[in-house]
């Protein structure tokens, strides 16, 4: 079930109205378990061995998250007892010989030393836990990656569950109790597809709260399913069809078809990937539970680092805070760091962030697939950013240039980005590494010119009338971001919003004929799947 | 306070950290940047920021990083 089929839009429709029509009194505690058997529907109409592997994400995260939070209740509660009583506790809990057991049994109190080795022990216990739940999560993930079992939505669930009990670890918010709503939480079916890798805490005091019917937020939510259903059906389906002639026969379309190739790449995916997350959000919005962006207009990033800044927000947040900094600041990483800083000097002391960066590129590479072309992908983006990163110095040296400052050299450096991460993510659209290369030597060796402009551009799947709508697709989709942009509203539509209702429904009435119009779907046709669900 | 300031400027000697309030929400402070810091910290107080603590709050201005500093010397 597409997010773009008709069976979804009548899905979600139903689940809308069923979640406003409870009362005000019961709202609280039935919306949620309307949404979980929504979800669960969902996800069982997807397949009966996803829920299986989904069941199996969601138990051991809820049995761990309760045995962490039962350690960290019992030193909370060891500590607080201490501090009220000086060093030894007269209740609360006490080690007897390595076992943590509750006082009431305990047959010694604590010194300080033992309040020491207490928490040594409680936390090493925790730590067991949690590795044992990320091995059991990460195995699961590592098989369907090498395997190639087609598990909907996996990365994304098993990134979601995982942020969630490493929370818990780290004492930020105490567990779910109810392992219905934690498996809620885990299987929401808007997130199911392709994100975003939301956190717990973000999303839990809405996803439970018992929200109340509001026009405006629904209304929203609505317009920007629309709006994404309109990136999807008009510009991604449709531009899709010359991405897949032109990567699928890459000794035909080398040189300048190469170029069209990862230009046209760039905004199918953007507007797949993005017009997903739309729905995604925007159905959210309509049930009142705000989710997290994942784009910010990546197109208009002037480097790489602000363009990992805007492009797939939520999966580059995820790999920093769980994967990068954890590596970094860990003990055997700040002991190589003064190491190399004493023996290598202020070159030196960059070399263990060079290595973290390098494994959390390559992991975010194979998150994406266990193929060469998406490792190859992970370690240029890895490379590029160090050799930025070095260069750095002499960036600042030349931005001193007035010059720097001016539009036509932003736009330059826009550009520049557009392309670097062109060439970049071609790895990601061609078959294998040596095909993306040789298609890249292409453009130095056979450029093709006199073809492109003999035959043109009708041999790849699309006629003039399709290139026509999306030229058309993406002046408004430019506009949108150029009323963005200069207005500096956070979405076009609170912009619209305050505009005259004629011209409000003039505005949503073209974007939904747009749709209905120049939509690639229909019955018949296979409207086809989100990029990112592969993932 | 005036070490930690010196940590700072020696990084981006462009910034003025005594003001600044919104070092990571304007992007002033990339992550690299952060990993530099916690290892420089490490070096001058013998203090080990955790992966937990590494959160726009802690890192957004100088005197809420030198508050962390404190409390985990504690």
């Amino acid at each position: 079930m597409s997010f773009t089929s008709f069976e979804f839009m009548l899905f979600a429709g139903a689940v809308l109205v069923l979640y406003y029509v409870i009362p005000n009194k019961f709202k609280k505690s039935l919306q949620w378990k309307l949404l979980l058997i929504a979800s669960v529907f969902f996800y069982y109409m997807t397949g009966l061995t996803n829920l299986l592997y989904m069941s199996a994400t969601i138990v051991t995260t809820y049995l761990a998250a309760l045995m962490i939070n039962r350690l960290i209740n019992a030193q909370e509660k060891l500590v607080k007892d201490n501090v009220k009583q000086g060093i030894s506790p007269k209740d609360g809990l006490c080690s007897s010989g390595g076992r943590i057991l509750p006082l009431n049994k305990a047959k010694q109190n604590l010194t300080k030393e033992e309040l020491k080795a207490y928490k040594a022990k409680n936390k090493k216990k925790r730590f067991c836990i949690l590795t044992l739940c990320l091995l059991i999560n990460f195995g699961l993930l590592g098989i369907v990656k090498v395997t190639g079992l087609a598990i909907l939505g996996v990365s994304f669930y098993v990134f979601r569950s995982m942020s969630y009990i490493i929370d818990i670890n780290r004492g930020k918010f105490p567990c779910q109790r109810n392992p219905f709503k934690l498996a809620l939480f885990i299987s929401f079916f808007p997130l199911i597809m392709q994100g975003p890798i939301t956190r717990y805490d973000e999303t839990e005091p809405a996803l439970f709260a018992g929200n109340k019917f509001v026009v405006k937020k629904t209304a929203f939510g609505l317009q920007r399913v629309l709006w994404g259903v309109f990136k999807k059906l008009v510009i991604a389906d449709r531009l899709g069809v010359a991405v897949v002639t032109l990567c699928n026969n890459p000794e035909q379309y080398g040189g300048v078809y190469a170029l069209m190739a990862m230009c046209f790449y760039a905004v199918t995916l953007y507007a797949d990937f993005s017009g997903g997350i739309d729905i995604t959000i925007g159905i959210g919005e309509a049930l009142g539970i705000p989710i997290a962006e994942n784009f910010k207009s990546p197109f208009l990033s002037r480097n790489i680092f602000e363009y990992w800044r805007r492009w797939h927000i939520t999966m580059g947040r995820w790999f920093r805070e769980y994967l990068f900094y954890p590596l970094s600041v860990c003990k055997p990483m700040l002991k190589l760091s003064g190491f190399t800083r004493k023996r290598f000097g202020n070159v030196g002391k960059r070399i263990p962030v060079y290595i973290v960066t390098t494994v959390t590129w390559f992991s975010t590479g194979i998150w994406h697939g266990v193929s060469p072309n998406f490792i190859v992908w992970g370690l240029l983006n890895g490379v590029v950013i160090m050799i930025s990163q070095e260069l750095e110095p002499l960036y600042l040296r030349f931005n001193k240039f007035t010059f720097t400052k001016s539009f036509p050299y932003t736009c330059f450096r826009i550009f520049r980005t557009f392309w670097l991460m062109c060439f970049i993510r071609s790895y990601d659209c061609y078959a294998g590494v040596r095909t993306t290369v040789s298609v890249h030597l292409s453009i130095i060796t056979d450029f093709q010119l006199g073809k492109l402009l003999s035959d043109g551009v009708s041999e790849l799947g699309l006629n003039i009338s399709d290139y026509i709508v999306v030229g058309c697709g993406l002046a408004v989709l430019i506009t949108a971001c150029f009323i963005k942009h200069k207005t500096k509203c956070e979405h076009v539509r609170h912009w619209l919003s305050e505009k005259t209702m004629p011209l409000r429904f003039l505005v949503y009435g073209a974007l939904l004929f747009g749709v209905i119009i120049f939509g690639v779907y229909g019955f018949g046709f296979d409207a086809r799947g989100f990029l990112y669900t592969q993932f | 306070m005036e070490q930690l300031l010196q940590i700072l400027i020696e990084l981006h000697p462009d910034i003025d950290f005594e003001k600044h309030t919104s070092l990571i929400d304007d992007a002033v402070l990339d992550s690299f940047d952060i990993i530099t810091i916690v290892g420089e910290i490490n070096d001058a107080f013998d203090v080990a920021i955790p992966a937990a603590q590494i959160v726009p709050d802690n890192f957004n201005s100088a005197a809420s990083l030198y508050k962390l500093i404190e409390s985990l010397e504690e």
